[in-house]
């Protein structure tokens, strides 16, 4: 799971940052909030889930993030 | 009339940084200003950027004083015409300054949902369209003057997140496109309900 994440970030976010589990959006230089959704829909294709709206605005590391999808995957 | 702009934002700026990167699109109109509500990403992205002045404020102070600031920066740059994408309600002395020359981009379509949070309750709403409102700003919060919206359909077999980046980037495009009519056909409009509803700016021209 963890790379298929990291695969994601990537495309979403370009190489520029280190991927590691306590990233947040102050240590990604072209993070905006455009990106991050488009971030999240794309494991939402990915791993069959929905985030919900308070989630999405409450998840803030990368980590959140999984422990998220883990939870949530069918 | 100068045409130096200011735009004051909340979070990630994402529909100001929009307008900037397709400046060339407003025959180059001088993007003088942008006041962030504190040192937040659009803080860090504009504060970058030469020829461009960018400040935080501090709401930590007395909202008098803050407003006081406000209009200290626009009259120090001479700022002809005010665009905000803001989550602060603006004092009267800023809107007074600025009366038929600052407006919103708000995330509904309004008079539905006006402040807050709006693009998540419209999108959670049953409402089978949502969208966005290009309003003149007045005292009372999102009551101005509408001049532009973009209505969406709702899909519902789209998730929450799906329908909300439909929704922003319709939103800078209508944000882009009314700044163009403001700023080059208001003249010919005064008077006159709003503006032409077709885009004034090619599609094809924007950059994403």
């Amino acid at each position: 799971m963890i790379e298929s994440v990291k695969e994601e970030f990537y495309k979403k976010f370009g190489k520029d940052t280190v991927f590691s589990l306590e990233l947040t959006k102050d240590d990604v230089p072209k993070w905006d909030s455009l990106r991050y959704i488009a971030f999240l829909v794309s494991l939402e294709k990915k791993f069959d889930i929905k985030f919900t709206p308070e989630s999405a605005s409450t998840m803030k590391t990368i980590d959140d993030i999984l422990k998220y999808i883990k939870q949530n995957q069918p | 009339m100068t045409s130096n702009l200011a735009f004051l934002v909340s979070g990630d700026g994402v529909f100001a940084k929009f307008v900037y990167k397709n400046n060339a699109l407003l025959n180059n109109a001088h993007f003088t200003l942008v006041i962030c509500e504190k040192k937040n990403k659009a803080f860090d992205y504009f504060s970058s950027i030469d020829g461009v002045k960018c400040v935080a404020l501090d709401y930590c102070q007395n909202k008098e004083k803050v407003d006081e600031k406000i209009i200290e920066l626009m009259n120090e740059f001479e700022i002809g015409y005010v665009f905000t994408t803001y989550d602060k309600v603006l004092g009267t002395s800023v809107v007074d300054q600025y009366k038929g020359r600052i407006y919103n981009l708000h995330l509904s379509l309004l008079p539905l949902h006006p402040g807050l949070n709006s693009a998540q309750i419209s999108i959670e709403s049953s409402e089978l369209f949502f969208g966005a409102s290009f309003h003149e700003l007045s005292k009372e919060v999102d009551q101005g003057k509408i001049l532009g919206q973009v209505i969406l359909s709702k899909d519902l077999t789209k998730s929450y997140l799906e329908n909300r980046i439909i929704l922003i980037k319709k939103a800078q495009i209508l944000f882009l496109d009314m700044i163009y009519k403001v700023l080059f056909e208001s003249q010919y409009n005064y008077g006159r309900l709003p503006f032409n509803p077709s885009l004034s700016i090619e599609i094809e021209k924007i950059k994403s």
